[in-house]
């Protein structure tokens, strides 16, 4: 090939001599290693090289910033702590700690009556038609009646609204002052553990991958709300089926997110349960 | 009469009162306290994936794992806008409360170097962010052009690591791209990666070719070319390019696919008017057939194990998956639901059979259980056909007609993930490869 600036009848300079070999080499190089036909499939492997080595932390703990973020999505984490959850199903009664906090002397029929027909004033004008048959029951039955004494529990929980207390509030007040609560939490009513089970369904992220499995795992509630000590998860975490593994990261991840918990259960251990056989048989 | 009503609503009276005393009464104090969970929200994961630390390719990596993961139908990778860090070091344990705040429940920090020997490198952590603790700490390294495979290896690691399953994102897949009008269709080989990257044509549409199928070892696939004269399978090696003609088959060939090992090739050839199956050992070229009924037996799929074979046949009247020893003997019929059933393909762990079913005129992919238990429907539409596995058994790619062409789908075993697979254009007859080494 002819370059602008040569004439034909040109000598060879030293550098287009050299030039002219580096060009001959190169065409000998590729015509002794030809290169694939069709190189587009070719996969050039992958080395892992090592796992990484343990993690300095220093630097976290001594920069504690805040970490405020840009908390464009805080809801779902502010929301879990509430103790929203309404008790289940079953019986409307009404969920104020002080039924379950006060287990000394059982709240009789009787003085739970009573203060019912105490205040007839507000709203006790129940509906005309209903309460007459009712009352007649009760006089046939000579004063006692549970059918009737239901009625009117359940009655009396609907229609009174709760009514503003003056007794202390927060920290100050006797019963939750944190003090008073060395073994609180200890009260733990079946329909509390309920809404806790309620509570954990939301926050567990289940994984149904081809095999589903049960796992448990455990954990202490301290004085604060928060874990006491990591979960014990009975080493499932690291079980060489990875099946396994992932469950118990994700049991593990809600009983965390469920964090801090509610005054009654703290300072007591739990077992959680996490079935995923059931859970993704019915997602 | 009166007496005993009454002794009948008291005694349900005091029942209702018992358990209602029950449900308030504490609970043992000593005793640890159970508590069953038994649902829960099986969502996509959400996880934080802050750009690696390093050149700028950092950032595309931290791209290519995010989309990945995205892809998967399993994980939210969350809004980088939210992130309370934006480059965390990869050797420092996060600050975790920050991260709780925008619900990460796992977070992927990472570092990219370029090594003195001119190699690409990636370290990176995945953590547990509600539990604080790492759950994973790898490094990879290859030639830096080699970056896209470095993410998706990452992002295999981490799906592992999270849903218990092998990862499927550093594949590729081999199909027919398919173009031009009606009367002027050009049928061409192609293969991409399996996020629609690195797309090259392996033919050049100037023959038609069918069913292009990766031998497990993922190096070599086979495929059909069509002529007038006849049928040709081809198998193709995709690292050398170097290509040999099976045989030339006079009449018709369909879906030729390989043995696990890779040294036989099971299709079913059409002769004599009769379709049955045949299997031909690659190093000798002989040839053996497999069955005789004179029903149509097409669409033969071993099973991973070598030891079986599914194939569909009409010979009972209406095509129907079945399952023969891989000799040829012990045929057993498998599928007895309404329908036509047929492509049957084995998983890769061997659990499942995919197969596409039309019921009128309707096409489904779906999958049973190879003794023809379990079957589950997974997708539905005008012409849904041609099912793929991903090398984890978990995802499934096939072609999808609405009256426009075909294109590609994928689904998930689970019939949660559907969506379109990403590449736009016509294409069908997709083949998964197994993951790259």
């Amino acid at each position: 090939m002819r370059t602008a600036g040569h004439r034909p009848g040109d000598r060879l300079t030293p550098a287009l001599a050299g030039a002219v070999a580096l060009h001959l080499g190169l065409l000998a190089i590729l015509l002794l290693h030809p290169t694939p036909p069709l190189a587009i499939g070719a996969a050039v492997p992958i080395t892992i090289v090592s796992h990484a080595p343990t993690t300095d932390s220093r630097r976290a703990i001594q920069a504690p910033e805040a970490q405020a973020a840009q908390t464009e999505t805080p809801v779902p984490q502010a929301k879990a702590p509430e103790p929203p959850p309404p008790p289940p199903p079953p019986q409307p009664r009404n969920p104020q700690p002080k039924a379950v906090a006060a287990p000394e002397p059982k709240p009789t029929p009787a003085p739970t009556k009573t203060p019912l027909k105490a205040t007839p004033t507000p709203e006790a004008k129940p509906t005309p038609a209903q309460p007459t048959p009712k009352t007649k029951t009760a006089q046939k039955s000579d004063n006692f009646s549970l059918d009737s004494l239901q009625a009117d529990v359940s009655r009396s929980l609907k229609r009174s609204p709760p009514r503003p207390s003056f007794a202390a509030r927060g920290p100050t007040r006797v019963e939750t002052a944190p003090e008073a609560r060395v073994d609180a939490g200890q009260g733990v009513s079946q329909s509390d553990v309920a809404g806790l089970s309620q509570l954990l369904q939301r926050l567990w992220n289940v994984n149904c991958g081809d095999e589903t499995v049960v796992v448990t795992v455990s954990f202490k509630v301290g004085d604060d709300g928060h874990l006491v000590g990591p979960v014990d998860d009975h080493g499932l975490r690291h079980s060489s089926n990875p099946a396994i593994a992932v469950a118990a990261v994700r049991a593990i991840d809600a009983v965390h997110k469920v964090a801090p918990y509610d005054p009654k259960f703290r300072n007591n251990t739990f077992n959680v349960k996490f079935d995923a056989q059931k859970a993704c048989a019915t997602s | 009469m009166i007496l005993r009503k009454l002794s009948h609503a008291m005694v349900a009276a005091l029942a209702g009162l018992i358990a209602c005393v029950a449900a308030l009464a504490p609970l043992p104090a000593a005793a640890d306290i159970v508590v069953n969970v038994d649902q829960g929200a099986s969502q996509p994961l959400p996880i934080a994936i802050p750009v690696f630390a390093g050149p700028a390719v950092a950032g595309d990596i931290q791209k290519v794992i995010a989309n990945d993961l995205q892809s998967s139908g399993l994980f939210r990778p969350l809004d980088p806008a939210t992130f309370p860090q934006v480059d965390p070091d990869a050797n420092v344990k996060p600050a975790f409360d920050g991260w709780k705040a925008i619900s990460a429940q796992g977070l992927l920090t990472g570092a990219v170097t370029n090594d003195a020997d001119g190699h690409l490198r990636v370290d990176f952590r995945l953590w547990d962010v509600y539990a604080g603790e790492q759950l994973l700490g790898l490094q990879f390294t290859s030639t830096p052009e080699n970056w896209r495979r470095i993410a998706h290896k990452v992002a295999d690691a981490v799906y592992e690591k999270l849903t218990g399953q092998q990862g499927y994102f550093d594949t590729r897949v081999v199909f027919v791209s398919v173009s031009g009008s009606p009367a002027h269709r050009v049928r061409r080989l192609e293969i991409m990666d399996q996020d629609g990257f690195n797309p090259s044509h392996l033919t050049d549409g100037g023959s038609e070719v069918f069913t292009p199928r990766y031998s497990s070892k993922g190096q070599e696939l086979t495929y059909m070319v069509l002529r007038p004269s006849g049928s040709t399978v081809y198998v193709l090696n995709i690292e050398t390019g170097r290509q040999e003609a099976l045989g030339h088959f006079p009449g018709m060939v369909f879906a030729p696919r390989f043995s696990p090992d890779g040294s036989h090739v099971v299709l079913s050839v059409a002769r004599d008017g009769n379709t049955d199956i045949y299997n031909i050992t690659l190093a000798s070229g002989a040839t053996r057939r497999l069955t005789t009924d004179p029903g149509i037996d097409t669409s033969p799929c071993y099973s991973p194990d070598g030891t079986q074979i599914a194939f569909n046949s009409d010979r009972a009247g209406n095509p129907e998956l079945y399952v023969m020893d891989s000799e040829g003997g012990n045929v057993r019929r498998i599928s007895f639901g309404e329908g036509r059933y047929t492509t049957p393909v084995w998983s890769p762990d061997g659990k499942w059979i995919a197969f596409t079913k039309q019921t009128g005129n309707v096409f489904h992919i779906g999958v049973m259980r190879p003794d023809g238990s379990g079957e589950r429907i997974l997708t539905s539409s005008y012409l849904d056909e041609g099912p793929t596995w991903a090398p984890n058994s978990h995802m499934i790619m096939f072609s999808r007609d609405t009256g426009y062409g075909p294109h590609l789908w994928m689904a998930d075993i689970s019939g949660r993930v559907l969506m379109a697979a990403p590449y736009n254009l016509g294409a069908t007859d997709p083949s998964w490869s197994p993951l790259l080494p």
